[in-house]
């Protein structure tokens, strides 16, 4: 019988934790320590926290944005973001970009880094897409959203066990509010982004009564990294598509 | 270090596949032998996105089965999304270079002991997809040893015995034929191959999704 070459996990997350150190040299970059759950289920993207300012745009060659876009991201995968991922062996790649799509993380992304400053907040209401646990779409009917910038998240794929039945399908409440507050903003390269956020997810009436809830928050720390090693990880990873960040 | 699940480390070291299927005849001397994993899944249930976001599962007012064969010996109780990128990468070309069988639709109603369901031109009792694997070529083959593979299609599945439940068996045969069709060369591959076969059920929502990671 086939088999997979390192054996079968028990648990994904530590499972994803080792893949993704396995094709790096270090642990972790940035830091990021929340608690809490939704429902029982866990959000820790806690492996990876960086961000960007996106200063340029290429239409066609690259010219400087009428507005500078800020950017700050997370992961439970763990990679080195100053490193050229492309370079890594074609193996680790593949383990790398799925260890980031099914497990958790999360993006903030301002349209204009003039807001980004020490000792601002800022909220996002986000509804859950068509994949679960998966906050994909800002809640244009919102009130309380603060303008111009946008969170999205997800939480881990759920590991499914050989007698996995709908029977046990719990999905998540339909919105979440995130915030964030900002105790340092310092956007060049070399500085990092710091703060705390907050992940709340909510039930709608519309919602099963039995959709997980529940709120999840701490600390960050994203090391801010050059605009051109950080848009070629994103490109090879697909963190554009994968994180929900707007180009 | 991660663990292997001892049930899985024994079904290797006796190279046991998944269920049982044994074959009777081929396609004019061609072997086709998709036996080294069957299943069955019970798609009671769908997935549907829900108003304003989410998903909805609904229960199927007509329930139906899904039939899978295989050629490479695999666990379909294992969460194959849960596994490395590699390793899916690894498993979804062991299982497409090998043959495989599909049968989808199949209505639970109509799926008892001692029913025949068909699937011919005249009738649809289910969908088939039927691929042949790619088997190694030499450096010198050509072009000119190549037969195609009749592309008219048939099938009658017998149902021996059928517990349609999770964790349920669904035992009986399924005669594949292969025949020519109108536009092909008179040398194209035809004939019937019979799969008699014991495939257990798995649960729906993990037999499901790996039939997704596995692209059917």
């Amino acid at each position: 019988m086939w088999q997979p070459r390192g054996a079968v996990m028990k648990s994904g997350r530590w499972y994803l934790a080792l893949a993704a150190v396995a094709v790096t040299a270090g642990c972790g970059f940035g830091e990021v320590a929340f608690s809490g759950d939704f429902g029982g289920r866990p959000f820790r993207p806690d492996g990876t926290a960086f961000g960007f300012v996106d200063a340029l745009e290429r239409v066609p060659e690259l010219k400087p944005r009428d507005r500078q876009r800020a950017i700050a991201v997370a992961t439970f995968a763990a990679f080195d973001p100053t490193v050229d991922q492309e370079q890594l062996p074609g193996n680790d790649l593949v383990d790398l970009r799925h260890a980031i799509a099914v497990s958790d993380w999360f993006s903030f992304w301002w349209r204009d880094r003039q807001q980004v400053v020490a000792g601002s907040s800022f909220t996002d209401v986000v509804l859950i897409g068509d994949s679960d646990g998966r906050y994909e779409d800002s809640d244009s009917t919102a009130t309380g959203r603060s303008d111009g910038f946008q969170a999205r998240f997800a939480v881990a794929r759920e590991e499914l066990g050989a007698g996995a039945s709908y029977a046990d399908y719990r999905p998540f409440g339909t919105r979440a509010v995130v915030t964030v507050h900002l105790t340092e903003a310092s956007l060049d390269v070399g500085g990092r982004l710091r703060g705390s956020a907050t992940f709340r997810i909510e039930r709608l009436d519309s919602d099963p009564a039995d959709a997980a809830t529940g709120s999840v928050g701490g600390e960050f720390s994203a090391p801010i990294v050059g605009e051109r090693i950080a848009e070629k990880n994103f490109e090879t990873l697909d963190l554009y598509n994968q994180l929900e960040v707007s180009r | 270090m991660r663990l292997l699940p001892t049930a899985l480390v024994l079904l290797a070291v006796a190279g046991c596949g998944y269920g049982a299927v044994s074959v009777e005849g081929t396609f004019d001397g061609e072997r086709f032998a998709p036996t080294g994993t069957v299943f069955a899944v019970l798609d009671a249930h769908v997935e549907e996105p829900r108003p304003g976001g989410g998903i909805a599962v609904i229960a199927r007012d007509d329930p139906r089965l899904l039939l899978f064969f295989c050629q490479p010996a695999i666990d379909p109780d294992v969460d194959f999304a849960a596994l490395s990128g590699s390793e899916i990468e690894e498993l979804r070309e062991l299982v497409r270079r090998g043959d495989r069988v599909l049968l989808r639709d199949l209505p639970t109603h109509a799926t008892v002991a001692g029913a025949r369901l068909v699937l011919d031109d005249g009738r649809a009792d289910f969908a088939l997809l039927m691929l042949a694997g790619s088997a190694p070529i030499a450096a010198g083959d050509s072009y000119a040893d190549l037969r195609p593979l009749g592309r008219h299609l048939s099938a009658v599945l017998a149902i021996e015995r059928a517990v349609l439940a999770e964790k349920g068996q669904l035992v009986g045969a399924l005669a594949l034929a292969r025949d020519r069709a109108a536009d092909q060369p008179a040398n194209t591959v035809t004939g019937t191959v019979t799969l008699q076969f014991d495939a257990p059920i798995v649960s729906e929502r993990i037999g499901e999704s790996n039939l997704r990671v596995l692209g059917y």
